[in-house]
């Protein structure tokens, strides 16, 4: 909210951007809840594909067009699926009931309650950057996908090749957990 | 680089099967030789480079970090040589290449930690070690016990990473850098430069970092962290919980030591905020060794009572890592820096021995329980000689490796003032405690009769071998302990900040890249 005080920037989407925000922001909390307090797993997916989606919502309002179809793609596309279909292998039925015993709750509200509190804390203490720097709007445009391939290639090289061996490890990791285990020993 | 030949040993372990399908001996000779070209190429950056470089601004190579990859890679060695004379037996040929391949990933996400000096590069480096680990960690995959360990490592690990990066992107929010000592010295409000935040109080930005300690915490099984510990080493095999035990909590102290460290180069002396994170990470310490022990007390099973020891251990030294936050100057600083890897080097034994004693007794007598342990003196009295050693070590017993430690961490808290003499008193109570557990496992094996007629346990030479070069290490770094420790010493210099801030990524979303003044805190 604090980002969207200041009018000084060039809005794109004119009067209506606080009117958007506040439409994004209801579904995200709203289906975020929806998340939190239902039972059903393949409700709580559909939940989530709306958080996720507001977020991303968020990302386009922000002038990260590349954030937002990567937001979109992998985690409302590529996760979401995966949580089905993890729910349609694994469980013998798919609309099961999660239950949480009391005590669960009340340690879940609690730590939910002491996050929130701290980042209340540090949001109200810290003063934000404003202007065209919070939106990071300094000519990056179109070519923002340009710029961050070649971050990913240059300065980001260490990290993006060992990305590639931490996959390639996690898939030798995951092979030999779904195989059908080898005659073992008394292990 | 080292890492480079451990991906390279990955790759050859993974291929080798389709050479010869069932073979043990071609990927394990393919790891071991990687392993020993990796162990070379540190070894060889450790005797030539004294001042450190970064690398493209996300890795920096300082003597430090070569001597944690040196540790990394000689255990990872160590640990396969354990394997090899212990617990080989249990695992099919099958599975030995995808054992060996995640070891080896482990090990290259491990030695990485311990040069990553970028928020990404850290969070990758812990993530590849991490991955490697759940894995490994259900290895046995029909073990009841061993599945549900790896199970609760996923998950936990999984939200203290989402904790962590989330941590990450409030640091990166605020000071517009990934890069570490940039994030310092904008934090610690130095540089007032073109940034797009000057001038803000970091509230936030301290959240943040709060946010990735608890991540680091969750890699040294900390205290409010540290439910997955005792299960996991309870459920893995022992190779895979020697592992675990030692490289995956050597390279969180490594990481912690780097972010303090960092973090003090840049702060101006008695700054708030670093104070602060001193007194934060000496209770957490604190904490963590007493509940370590604490709970240690009542274990019967001997993994789970070396876990929750590796918990107390793991607390002295975040402890010593405190230090380098509230040390009054450099040098003081530098001594803690020291202590902590000395520490490791001698830990790295005891736990090595004391697991392979454990494993030695786990292949023969089929128990990991150390009430069946009672009568061990008769049985296999070399054995129970040994284990008594590695305890004693890890007690702190004077005139072995484990003691001299503990004087380093010390002498190291002796320095920092009142601080410092809390800590001190705080670890000897600890010592004292932890006496209470570690023997334990000696009372059953000598003050126990053996009613049951159990098996008579022959460790093979091999195995013998191998614990009295660990008992001969402790006996070394007990009674010789100057000379190890001015070989950590020489060691313990991490890189002042101020060369990396030369290569500063640029920023991605087009905000002008931070050139940031580097005030070292040279006092």
């Amino acid at each position: 909210m604090l980002l969207l005080a200041d009018q000084t920037v060039v809005e794109p989407f004119g009067a209506v951007k606080p009117l958007l925000f506040y439409a994004l922001a209801a579904v995200i909390v709203l289906s975020a809840w929806g998340i939190v307090l239902s039972q059903n797993i393949v409700r709580m997916a559909v939940y989530l594909l709306l958080t996720l989606a507001g977020v991303a919502g968020f990302y386009f309002m922000l002038h990260a067009e590349f954030l937002a179809a990567v937001q979109l793609i992998v985690y409302a596309g590529g996760t979401l699926i995966l949580i089905v279909f993890g729910v349609m292998l694994t469980s013998k039925n798919p609309f099961m009931q999660l239950k949480t015993a009391l005590w669960e709750r009340f340690v879940g509200v609690l730590i939910g309650l002491v996050i929130f509190g701290l980042l209340l804390f540090g949001l109200v203490h810290t003063a934000l950057p404003t202007g065209a720097a919070a939106t990071g709007e300094s000519g990056g445009g179109h070519y923002q996908v340009a710029a961050i391939g070649r971050a990913l290639l240059s300065d980001y090289l260490v990290p993006f090749e060992v990305a590639a061996v931490l996959l390639l490890v996690v898939m030798i990791g995951a092979a030999f957990m779904a195989r059908r285990s080898a005659k073992q020993g008394n292990g | 680089m080292p890492e480079i030949w451990l991906v390279l040993g990955m790759c050859a372990v993974i291929l080798v099967p389709f050479l010869k399908r069932t073979s043990v001996a071609l990927p394990t000779g393919a790891a071991l030789a990687a392993l020993f070209f990796a162990l070379a190429a540190t070894t060889y950056t450790l005797v030539g480079d004294s001042g450190g470089t970064a690398v493209l601004g996300t890795l920096t190579i300082d003597p430090f970090s070569q001597f944690v990859k040196l540790i990394v890679i000689l255990f990872a060695i160590l640990v396969i040589a354990q394997w090899i004379i212990t617990t080989r037996g249990q695992t099919a040929a099958g599975d030995t290449p995808d054992f060996l391949c995640l070891l080896l990933g482990a090990a290259l996400g491990m030695s990485l930690m311990s040069s990553a000096s970028n928020l990404l590069m850290i969070f990758v480096a812990m993530e590849s070690a991490s991955y490697p680990s759940y894995a490994l960690a259900g290895f046995r995959k029909r073990h009841r016990i061993g599945t549900e360990g790896s199970l609760k490592y996923v998950v936990f690990g999984s939200a203290a990473s989402a904790i962590m990066v989330y941590g990450m992107s409030l640091v990166y929010g605020m000071t517009g850098t990934l890069n570490l000592s940039d994030i310092a010295s904008q934090i610690a409000g130095l540089s007032h430069t073109s940034s797009a935040v000057t001038g803000t109080t970091p509230a936030l930005a301290a959240i943040g970092l709060l946010l990735i300690f608890a991540g680091v915490a969750f890699k040294l099984s900390a205290v409010p962290m540290h439910f997955w510990c005792p299960d996991v080493f309870q459920g893995a095999p022992f190779e895979v919980t020697t592992f675990l035990s030692v490289a995956s909590k050597g390279a969180a102290v490594a990481l912690l030591v780097r972010l303090l460290f960092t973090l003090g180069a840049a702060s101006p002396v008695n700054s708030g905020l670093f104070t602060g994170v001193g007194v934060g990470v000496a209770i957490l310490g604190a904490a963590t060794a007493t509940w370590g022990n604490l709970v240690a007390l009542h274990q019967t099973n001997i993994k789970r009572l070396l876990a929750y020891s590796s918990i107390s251990h793991a607390g002295y030294m975040i402890m010593a890592c405190s230090l380098i936050a509230l040390a009054p100057n450099t040098a003081t600083a530098h001594t803690a820096i020291t202590a902590v890897l000395f520490y490791l080097v001698v830990y790295m034994f005891m736990n090595l021995g004391a697991f392979t004693v454990g494993a030695a007794i786990a292949a023969q007598q089929n128990t990991e329980d150390i009430r069946e342990y009672a009568g061990m003196s008769k049985r296999s009295p070399i054995l129970a000689a040994l284990m008594t050693v590695f305890l004693l070590s890890l007690f702190g017993m004077p005139g072995l490796g484990g003691f001299m430690g503990k004087v380093f961490l010390m002498q190291a808290m002796s320095d920092a003032g009142p601080a410092g003499f809390v800590l001190i008193a705080v670890l000897l109570i600890n010592t004292l405690l932890s006496l209470a557990y570690y023997v334990k496992p000696a009372y059953y094996m000598y003050f126990t009769a053996d009613k049951e007629s159990r098996p008579t346990i022959f460790p093979s030479p091999a195995a013998l071998l191998m614990l009295f070069v660990c008992a001969a290490a402790l006996f070394w770094t007990g009674l010789l302990a100057n000379k190890a420790n001015s070989f950590a010493g020489a060691h313990a210099v991490l890189m002042q900040p101020a060369n990396a801030a030369a290569a500063a990524p640029t920023l991605i979303n087009g905000l002008p890249t931070v050139a940031v003044p580097i005030v070292d805190r040279h006092d």
